[in-house]
């Protein structure tokens, strides 16, 4: 038995876009723009740690989740 | 018996136990543990105790731990991309000693607005993470660097908001010696971290070449 496959059934082409950043410390998607800041774990450099600017103004900690540093 | 002596007794048998940077005594003597009368609730974490005269203490060993974090944080940075900043009188000397040392820019005196964020002057820099030394008194340059977005070392006391900043330094940031002591130790860890002197390596100058002199009119 031949199965036809119309137009309906072919899934879209999707282009994979970059992953948006994360705040580390709420875990909300940071929108371009926003006055955010990024650096590496202080103590181990492995893990890149962003944070977003209402996190940063009410100095809400982050933990780094490889060697569980707590910031700032 | 000196003050000193005294804070070092008071202290739990564990603090003698775990490494320190620099015998215990020697924080206690330049008194990096004195913190002020007031205490913000985001710096609670980093005090030891209360005095009954009213003045708080930091946890020397948070001090310590943080000192060598923040080197190891300030030595994957390129040395001229690294800017230290103070508008505090006693923190100039140790902050050029430190720009000199570990080759980063030194910003001393009044911050003048636009440093970090218009091109347009003459002055103007472009560091990659700033390192400073009283948030309240180096508001300004900490502003800017929340525009251009690069991360933020400060040494705070306990009287101190951690609003934009990214490593706090828990540290007596008021006193000649203390801020002298703090500016050394960080200046010989970056040095260390980077490979320039051996881990236990020493800097060809001590603490006292970091202080401010006291001029007598």
């Amino acid at each position: 038995m031949v199965q036809v496959t119309g137009l309906k059934s072919r899934k879209p082409v999707i282009i994979e876009a970059s992953s948006p950043p994360i705040c580390s410390s709420c875990g909300r998607v940071i929108p371009p723009g926003e006055k955010a800041v990024k650096f590496y774990c202080p103590n181990c450099g492995a893990v890149l740690i962003w944070r977003c600017k209402k996190c940063r103004d009410l100095a809400i900690p982050y933990k780094c989740p490889n060697c569980g540093f707590e910031g700032p | 018996m000196s003050m000193a002596e005294d804070e070092g007794r008071n202290y739990p048998q564990g603090a003698a136990s775990i490494e320190l940077l620099i015998p215990i005594n020697m924080y206690l003597e330049a008194g990096v543990h004195i913190g002020t009368h007031m205490c913000t609730q985001h710096m609670s974490r980093f005090i030891y105790k209360q005095k009954p005269e009213g003045p708080y203490v930091i946890d020397i060993r948070k001090t310590d731990e943080r000192i060598k974090i923040a080197a190891k944080f300030l030595a994957r940075y390129r040395p001229e991309s690294v800017a230290a900043v103070s508008a505090r009188q006693y923190g100039f000397t140790p902050v050029r000693k430190f720009a000199e040392l570990t080759g980063a820019k030194a910003i001393v005196g009044r911050f003048i607005p636009g440093t970090f964020t218009n091109p347009r002057l003459k002055h103007y820099i472009e560091p990659e993470v700033l390192l400073v030394t009283d948030p309240r008194v180096d508001q300004q340059a900490i502003v800017e660097a929340s525009k251009i977005g690069i991360p933020v070392v400060a040494i705070v006391s306990t009287d101190a908001k951690l609003s934009d900043i990214d490593l706090a330094i828990p540290a007596n940031n008021k006193g000649r010696k203390s801020l002298a002591l703090i500016y050394w130790l960080l200046t010989r860890q970056v040095l260390r971290e980077r490979g320039v002197i051996d881990m236990k390596g020493e800097l060809p100058v001590g603490p006292d070449a970091f202080e401010t002199k006291v001029t007598v009119r």
